[in-house]
């Protein structure tokens, strides 16, 4: 074999093996290219599939304007907790900042607590002019904490000489555990538009045939409607409600004792000259 | 083969006699391994040996001339087992060398070489200019088989070497190869004997400038001598010797005298011996003959040639032209040799490592060809594949902002729910709840603009709340009933106080279907203008003649009802002025306002409207509706109108104007889009 041929078969090997290894470089690279363009597919038809996306997306965030707009608007805040003394400190501001510092007595009636909902129901009663009953009323509803009135009982018992109406709430106290905390509650000062006209105030007097004093609830016509173990909660004919302890008095005699076991309250009364026992129960059983 | 153990082969062949020199490169030194000799039957060129013979035998005087013709075709007529035989020698004398792991170089015969003088230095002498001197003839221009090499002599001439016919040595030593190995020789060199002693005695430092040296070469076959002038080559002679002469010396030195006596040769000054004739007697002999002048045998002490010391100073003269040939081949840089090489072009050609054939360059081609498509293939698929990874990579970049989106759209929906079941929990907690700002705010606008009416108690019950109070009208008792939904007048009872007729009313009512959360949120401070309570509630402090009052108003509304509108105009003013804090003088007002109205007055109606509305009296809404009129059609201010309209839809729902509002509103509604 001489060098030529020699020569020729060296060089062979180098073109069979760039042929042989250049193919194989150029078919991963062929292979990777494949892939990348099979990925550049599936890319794009989840490019496709994302346009959707998009419009959701651009919906999202109308409807996140929406809601921020909605945020900006909430008026209404579940607290995270309560309890007597903070609901009594909110209705002491209420008072001082919005009412004139209306006067009224307050007491907890009771709790209850279930899958939906947590409150604490409480009552108050007092005296006080009507303009600033309403703004009380005003703010206990539309302030961010949420307070119901559950029950209102406004009257005027027959006096031409006051402006001051009597009057009744029992709230419900809403709170939950994904609510705010109270101090973050901020009171606001809310526009009021209402008339300031005590249409409460009578004309003309009205006579009494009651022989006893007004202000006292006559238990004979009222209806015990919830009890503490030192409070009964009794309810006048006129729809107020008086919180009553111990020796109290009340027309023709005095809250004697408050059995909350039984859930009755006895009160010692003297009806010309005839003393009486008069029970209430929350069961509904009068003697 | 690694460098050190390359070998270089000195061969020269000399008639029947063969000797082969081995060196080495030890190194970038030579070194002498082996030095061997032997004798053939016969020699390769017998044609010469003949020739030789017959030239003696005509010399001698012989009587039968020999026919060279014959005897050489006689000689290439032996067959190849004839040659072994022949030259079983020079088989055995090649076997004991490993030419096949070295480079290889010979001689050529003598004989076969012509040479010539030219009168011109060797770089202008070319295969034509030889054919015009005619030393080739015209047919050996292109004869590649007639070889030339050059010998610079002095006087600025050149010796042309010319070697014709085959080298058998060459051919021998090719079949030798192919026989006895699987690899090639390799054949570096080709020279003459000439070229290799003058070779020999430039780099022997023996040549003086101005002195004339000979060069006796006595070989088996092979004698010559070389006259050297200074150190250039000046010419060569035979030395013809008779192969029955006893004292071949003797012969020798009577022909070199003859030579002398005839100028032959020039005076020399140095005598330099080698070959076979080199012994120490053979020394001596020369030296005794040339007494004046120096006679010396060949040596290579100058040469960077380091040599067995067991080898004798006779060896290497006698082995100086195999070692000249491997040392040429060698090629050391430390020595010059004259440029000359018979072997043929075809031979060198062939014999060059990197040497490629057509088919060679058909794979250089095609590797080239293949290297191009592949290389630019792969540029190719390079750039697709960068353009492509680089879109995945804007692609997932974008799919990447797209998942964030989801994921920031999981999180809006997310405080969406909750705040939407937060919502809903709020809106359960207030449902048909905390309406009672609402509902006081009636009441107070009810008995606002209905005087001599008051409330005793309000009280709510599960479904429904109810009310307690006094009226001297019973109509307001009506008009009260219709505040809230689904009412109902539970009683009405007649009573005497103060010497005044009043009725005593307890009336139930629906809790209105309003949404909490929307008063809340639409509550402001400028809804409802406040309003002036006192105003109307203070006459129910004066002592007015109620009789009085009504007859008066009577007379204006009867005048009014006649269409007397200046009567109407003067009772109502005369009205106002009698009695201006009674509540039928906002009903005056309102009447006077109606007529100056629609006479043009448009400046001083709006204010006695405005009176009436501030007041919140009955004719409020009548005023509201008016003032709605004047501002579309006088003012042409619609959008002031609407506003007017909507308000007293709003406060004044229970009115009688409203179906007549509602129409005015239907048709500036209209005339607004």
């Amino acid at each position: 074999m001489n060098n030529k041929t020699r020569n020729s078969l060296i060089l062979f090997f180098p073109l069979l093996t760039i042929f042989i290894f250049g193919n194989i470089f150029l078919g991963n690279i062929k292979k990777e290219l494949s892939t990348v363009q099979q990925t550049h597919s599936k890319l794009n038809k989840k490019l496709q599939a994302g346009k959707t996306v998009e419009k959701e997306k651009e919906d999202a965030m109308l409807h996140l304007e929406e809601l921020k707009k909605a945020k900006l608007k909430e008026q209404k805040v579940l607290r995270k907790i309560d309890n007597s003394t903070i609901t009594f400190d909110y209705l002491v501001r209420l008072s001082q900042n919005f009412a004139q510092n209306i006067r009224f007595d307050f007491s907890r009636s009771k709790n209850v607590s279930n899958a939906n909902t947590n409150y604490n129901e409480y009552m108050i009663t007092g005296n006080a002019g009507l303009t600033n009953l309403q703004k009380m009323i005003l703010n206990l509803e539309q302030q961010k904490a949420i307070y119901t009135i559950e029950d209102l009982a406004i009257a005027n018992r027959n006096s031409v000489n006051t402006d001051s109406v009597e009057f009744s709430l029992k709230i419900n106290a809403y709170y939950d555990k994904s609510g705010s905390d109270y101090d973050k509650i901020n009171l606001t000062r809310l526009p009021y538009s209402f008339y300031k006209f005590n249409y409460f105030k009578p004309v003309i007097e009205i006579e009494e045939l009651e022989s006893v004093d007004p202000s006292l609830v006559n238990v004979k016509k009222s209806k015990l409607i919830g009890m503490t173990h030192n409070k009964a909660f009794i309810k006048e004919s006129n729809g107020l409600i008086n919180i009553l302890s111990m020796n109290d008095p009340v027309a023709y005699g005095k809250l004697s004792f408050i059995d909350p076991e039984n859930q009755e309250v006895i009160f010692e009364l003297k009806i010309n000259n005839k003393e009486e026992i008069y029970k209430m129960s929350l069961k509904g059983e009068e003697s | 083969m690694s460098r050190k153990k390359k070998f270089y082969f000195g061969i020269f062949e000399d008639g029947k006699s063969i000797k082969i020199a081995q060196l080495q490169m030890q190194k970038n030194a030579a070194s002498v391994i082996s030095l061997q000799k032997e004798l053939m039957d016969e020699p390769l060129y017998a044609e010469s040996v003949l020739k030789k013979k017959s030239l003696e035998q005509s010399d001698m005087g012989s009587t039968g001339a020999i026919n060279l013709n014959e005897q050489s075709s006689e000689f290439e007529m032996d067959t190849s087992e004839d040659m072994q035989s022949k030259f079983m020698a020079l088989d055995y004398l090649l076997r004991r060398f490993p030419l096949q792991d070295g480079k290889l170089a010979l001689n050529v015969n003598n004989d076969k070489l012509s040479f010539h003088t030219v009168n011109l230095p060797s770089k202008k002498i070319t295969r034509s200019k030889l054919v015009e001197l005619e030393i080739l003839k015209p047919y050996e221009k292109r004869d590649k088989k007639v070889l030339i090499n050059f010998l610079p002599t002095v006087k600025e001439q050149t010796t042309v070497i010319i070697h014709r016919g085959e080298n058998k040595l060459f051919n021998l030593l090719q079949d030798y190869n192919k026989k006895n190995s699987y690899k090639n020789f390799f054949y570096s060199l080709i020279d003459s004997n000439d070229v290799l002693l003058t070779d020999y005695l430039q780099n022997s430092e023996e040549l003086e400038l101005d002195s004339n040296t000979l060069m006796l070469y006595l070989g088996h076959d092979y004698k010559k001598g070389i006259i050297m002038e200074g150190k250039t080559y000046q010419k060569s002679f035979p030395i013809m010797t008779s192969t029955s002469s006893f004292d071949v010396k003797e012969e020798i030195y009577s022909k070199l005298m003859l030579m002398e006596d005839e100028g032959d040769i020039p005076k020399i000054n140095k005598i330099i011996i080698a070959g076979d004739y080199s012994k120490e007697e053979d020394i001596e002999f020369f030296a005794e003959k040339y007494d004046s002048i120096k006679v010396k045998r060949a040596s290579f002490e100058n040469f960077p040639l380091s040599i067995d010391p067991e080898i004798s100073e006779e060896e290497i003269a006698i082995f100086i032209v195999p070692i000249m040939l491997a040392l040429k081949a060698m090629n050391l840089k430390n020595l010059s040799f004259t440029t000359s090489n018979f072997l043929s072009e075809k031979v060198i050609e062939a014999q060059k490592p990197f040497k490629i054939g057509w088919h060679g360059f058909l794979i250089l081609a095609a590797i080239f060809v293949v290297g191009v498509y592949l290389t630019n293939s792969y540029l190719i698929y390079k750039q697709q594949l960068k353009e492509v990874t680089h879109k995945n990579k804007n692609l997932e970049f974008k799919l990447e902002a797209i998942e964030q989106d989801k994921m920031i759209i999981q999180n809006i929906q997310k405080q969406i729910s909750e705040i939407e079941q937060s919502e809903k929990k709020i809106t359960e907690i207030l449902k048909n709840k905390n309406k009672w700002t609402y509902i006081l705010n009636k009441f107070a606008y009810a008995f606002a603009t209905h005087p001599q009416s008051w409330l005793v108690n309000l009280q709510n019950e599960k479904d429904n709340f109810s009310v307690t109070g006094y009226t001297d009208d019973r109509q307001n008792v009506i008009y009260f009933s219709k505040l809230f939904p689904n009412s109902k007048i539970m009683s009405v009872t007649s009573d005497r106080q103060n010497e005044r007729n009043i009725w005593r009313f307890e009336i139930t009512f629906s809790y209105p279907e309003i949404n909490t959360l929307e008063i809340i949120a639409s509550a402001s401070p400028k809804t409802i203008p406040t309003p002036k309570v006192n105003k109307t509630r203070d006459t129910r402090n004066e002592h007015v003649d109620a009789k009085d009052i009504k007859n008066s108003f009577l007379l204006v509304t009867d005048a009014y009802k006649k269409g007397h509108k200046e009567r109407t105009l003067q009772l109502a003013e005369d009205f106002i002025a009698k009695f201006p804090q009674a509540e039928l003088a906002l009903n005056c007002k309102y009447l006077i306002g109606e007529i100056i109205y629609q006479q043009g007055q448009t400046k001083r109606a709006e204010k006695l409207f405005d009176e009436v509305i501030e007041t919140k009296n009955n004719m409020a809404p009548y005023a509201l509706y008016m003032k709605a009129k004047l501002y579309a059609y006088k003012h042409k201010n619609i959008e002031k109108a609407i506003h007017l309209l909507d308000e007293l839809k709003k406060y004044y729902t229970t009115s009688p104007i409203i179906p007549k509002a509602q129409k005015l509103y239907n048709k500036l509604e209209g005339h607004n889009e």
